[in-house]
């Protein structure tokens, strides 16, 4: 069926001019409700009513944009239904800080009248990850000991392969499916050069989005060039490293569902950062906006963002101070600052620089410029980032950084009175496997492992190397009981993969110890009981999960 | 080959229901039927029968599990899959709605442009089942 993107964007826009029509009456009979309950009699009914009505603003809030009414909604939800549970009348502080969440409610207003003018809902733009695990690489390759061994490996790692070794088949395959990537060999039977004519009539076929991965056996700069210039996105030198083949394709297929870049603006003008953020927005990005400095540092860590732009002049505390602020704290140490200023004297540039801010844009700015400047500097930093917080044979977090991701969860779930499970995992008698098999063998292990954790827990959830053969995992919103039930489903799973090495064949299993917040009251002391429960789950034998037993949760 | 038509959709909210259509009808192609309560869609689902059936978590009086529990005690609407759409999304409590015999729970806020996709490969795999 043939989809009217238009027509379908018009009537949503219709149905969120609608909402927003009807939000002030809603936050009328909201308020009103709750005055009556907290003047008159204590009524149960009452109370539901009114958690119901907070709660369909919570879900209908982002669903027409306006994210932030959905969000503060939640949190009075949360309030209420903690009222729910007891009979009782709340005390006179809860009952204020209600009255006062709900007039907060209101603010958010302010936002939905800027949507309607400037937002479009999240839209087609919005990927889902879709079924790119489904759909194959094609690779072309005339050598066909080459072909079968790459798909082989390339197997091992998660990916179908379909090999090609003539142009007409290859386009038709694409033509009936789109593979999720192309690798091709520029020399072949045909020619030194036929794999780049290949790559060329396959992007001309409409699969222009595919990224192609060029082999080749020279390293040269010419080489290079020219799979460039035929719109190559890697290239691999011959005979392929699988490892960093893997690597490659692991980043190239992620690419297609590339998160939003989370941007912070930090400008005490309130309505110049809304529509800085108004306009990063309909650019697709994730924009959250700070009018008073002191609030900045929560809310990196709230939003977790990427970048942030921040004016220079704020009151109290110009620019150049904040990035000291920022940049005091370790886990913000990398992250870019762009400065917002009317500022065009080369020496305050450089002074802003000095401070770790990272650049600079001039005021005024319009639109496109604003766009570009943003989106480029996001994802320079964000390629960089991942180059410094991955470790390059998993794809995981590196040490440090899944540490931080524990404090930083940790942090965020003592201020929302939520769960957060951390798992310390060890692969078992790896050594042997390294002493039998060898380090490649032991490479793909570890390998196995990181994709297994990578595919079965949820995307909010950090999973980091922790050196060696050992791993960590930090699940958000995840008590311990539910955390061992996930793990321990994993740990089947690993249990039964089988490697294999010549004649031999054989599986691997693991340990892991996991402690939690709020069992534990802080990162350090959930990381320490982790580790010991750890070792507790070698000590009883491996291959099994040991929760902190010293704590209730 | 049968494939996916009739959508019975479940939700108390005048405004969720119209995105719900909207998505559901024109970037999907399927046909729907709204029904306002837990009541209505009972009364309603014997003689639509529907391939599949989304309902809201919470609603007034009989919310969505109460709901599913009196679907589940029918014959004409046993058999069909439901899913669970619901603001509030945590690891258990999925788990929980899945004990009790739901299809899938879909996150809200929902993508009006990819919920006709997750529906339908929610069906699939209930009927692969």
């Amino acid at each position: 069926m043939q989809i009217d993107a238009a027509k379908i964007e018009t009537q949503l826009r219709e149905l969120q001019r609608n909402y927003i029509a009807g939000l002030p009456g809603r936050l009328d009979e909201i308020e009103s409700q709750w005055r009556l309950l907290n003047a008159g009699k204590w009524d149960s009914d009452l109370l539901s009513e009114l958690h119901r009505r907070v709660h369909s603003l919570t879900g209908s809030g982002k669903t027409f944009g306006l994210g932030r009414l959905s969000d503060n909604a939640r949190v009075i939800e949360h309030e209420i239904q903690r009222l729910m549970q007891g009979a009782a009348r709340p005390d006179k502080g809860l009952a204020e800080r209600l009255s006062r969440l709900l007039a907060g409610l209101r603010e958010t207003l302010g936002e939905a009248e800027t949507v309607q003018e400037l937002m479009p809902l999240a839209m087609p733009s919005s990927h889902k990850k879709d079924t790119n695990d489904n759909n194959p690489v094609y690779v072309f390759e005339d050598d066909g000991v080459l072909a079968s061994e790459l798909s082989v490996h390339l197997h091992h790692f998660g990916y179908r392969t379909q090999t090609f070794d003539r142009l007409e088949d290859i386009e038709r395959a694409v033509a009936c499916k789109t593979p999720v990537v192309v690798i091709v060999d520029i020399m072949t039977d045909e020619g030194p050069q036929h794999g780049i004519q290949v790559a060329s009539r396959i992007k001309s076929l409409g699969a222009g989005n595919v990224p192609v991965v060029f082999m080749s056996a020279r390293d040269d700069f010419e080489a290079r060039l020219g799979a460039v210039r035929a719109g190559g996105d890697a290239y691999i030198v011959k005979p392929a490293d699988i490892p960093s083949l893997v690597d490659r394709l692991d980043g190239l297929t992620r690419r297609g569902d590339d998160a939003p870049y989370r941007i912070l603006i930090a400008d005490d003008d309130e309505a110049l950062a809304g529509h800085y953020a108004l306009v990063l927005k309909r650019a697709g990005m994730d924009v959250t906006t700070v009018a008073r400095p002191e609030d900045v540092v929560n809310e990196l860590v709230e939003s977790s963002a990427e970048l942030i732009v921040m004016d220079l002049y704020m009151p109290r505390c110009s620019g150049y101070d904040l990035a000291k602020v920022i940049r005091q704290q370790e886990a913000f140490v990398g992250i870019p600052i762009i400065f917002l200023s009317t500022e065009t004297d080369a020496d305050s540039q450089l002074l802003a620089m000095r401070m770790g801010g990272d650049d600079f844009l001039t005021k005024p700015i319009g639109e496109k410029e604003l766009i570009a400047g943003i989106s480029v500097r996001a994802r320079r930093a964000r390629v960089l980032g991942e180059l410094m917080m991955y470790d390059s044979l998993t794809g995981l977090l590196k040490h440090a950084r899944i540490r931080e991701a524990l404090d930083i969860e940790v942090t965020r779930a003592r201020r929302r009175d939520a769960f957060v499970t951390y798992a310390m995992i060890d692969i078992d008698n790896f050594k042997n496997i390294n002493d039998t098999y060898g380090h490649m063998m032991g490479d793909s292990v570890i390998k196995s492992l990181a994709r297994l954790l990578k595919k079965r827990l949820r995307q909010g959830d950090s999973i980091g190397r922790y050196g060696g053969e050992e791993f960590a995992v930090v699940m958000t919103d995840c008590n311990q009981s539910t955390a061992l039930q996930i793990l321990d489903a994993i740990r089947e799973s690993f249990s039964r993969i089988s490697f294999v090495q010549g004649e031999n064949k054989f599986s691997v299993t693991f340990s892991a110890g996991i402690a939690g917040f709020p069992g534990r009251n802080d990162a350090n002391a959930v990381c320490y009981a982790a580790d010991r429960a750890l070792y507790r789950a070698k000590e009883q034998g491996r291959n099994r999960l040991v929760p902190d037993d010293d704590t209730a949760a | 080959m049968a494939e996916l038509r009739r959508i019975l959709y479940v939700e108390d909210e005048p405004d969720i229901q119209a995105v719900a259509r909207l998505s559901l009808e024109m970037v999907g192609g399927f046909e729907v039927r709204i029904c306002s309560s837990g009541h209505e869609a009972l009364s309603a689902v014997g003689e639509y029968l529907p391939d599949i059936i989304l309902l809201d978590v919470m609603m007034p009086e009989l919310d969505g599990p109460a709901t599913l529990a009196e679907l589940k005690k029918r014959p004409d609407a046993a058999a069909i899959p439901v899913v669970f759409m619901t603001a509030k999304v945590q690891p258990h409590e999925i788990a929980g709605y899945k004990a009790l015999g739901v299809a899938a729970v879909i996150p809200k806020p929902f993508d009006p442009m990819t919920l006709p996709q997750q529906i339908q490969s929610i069906w699939q795999s209930a009927r692969a089942d």
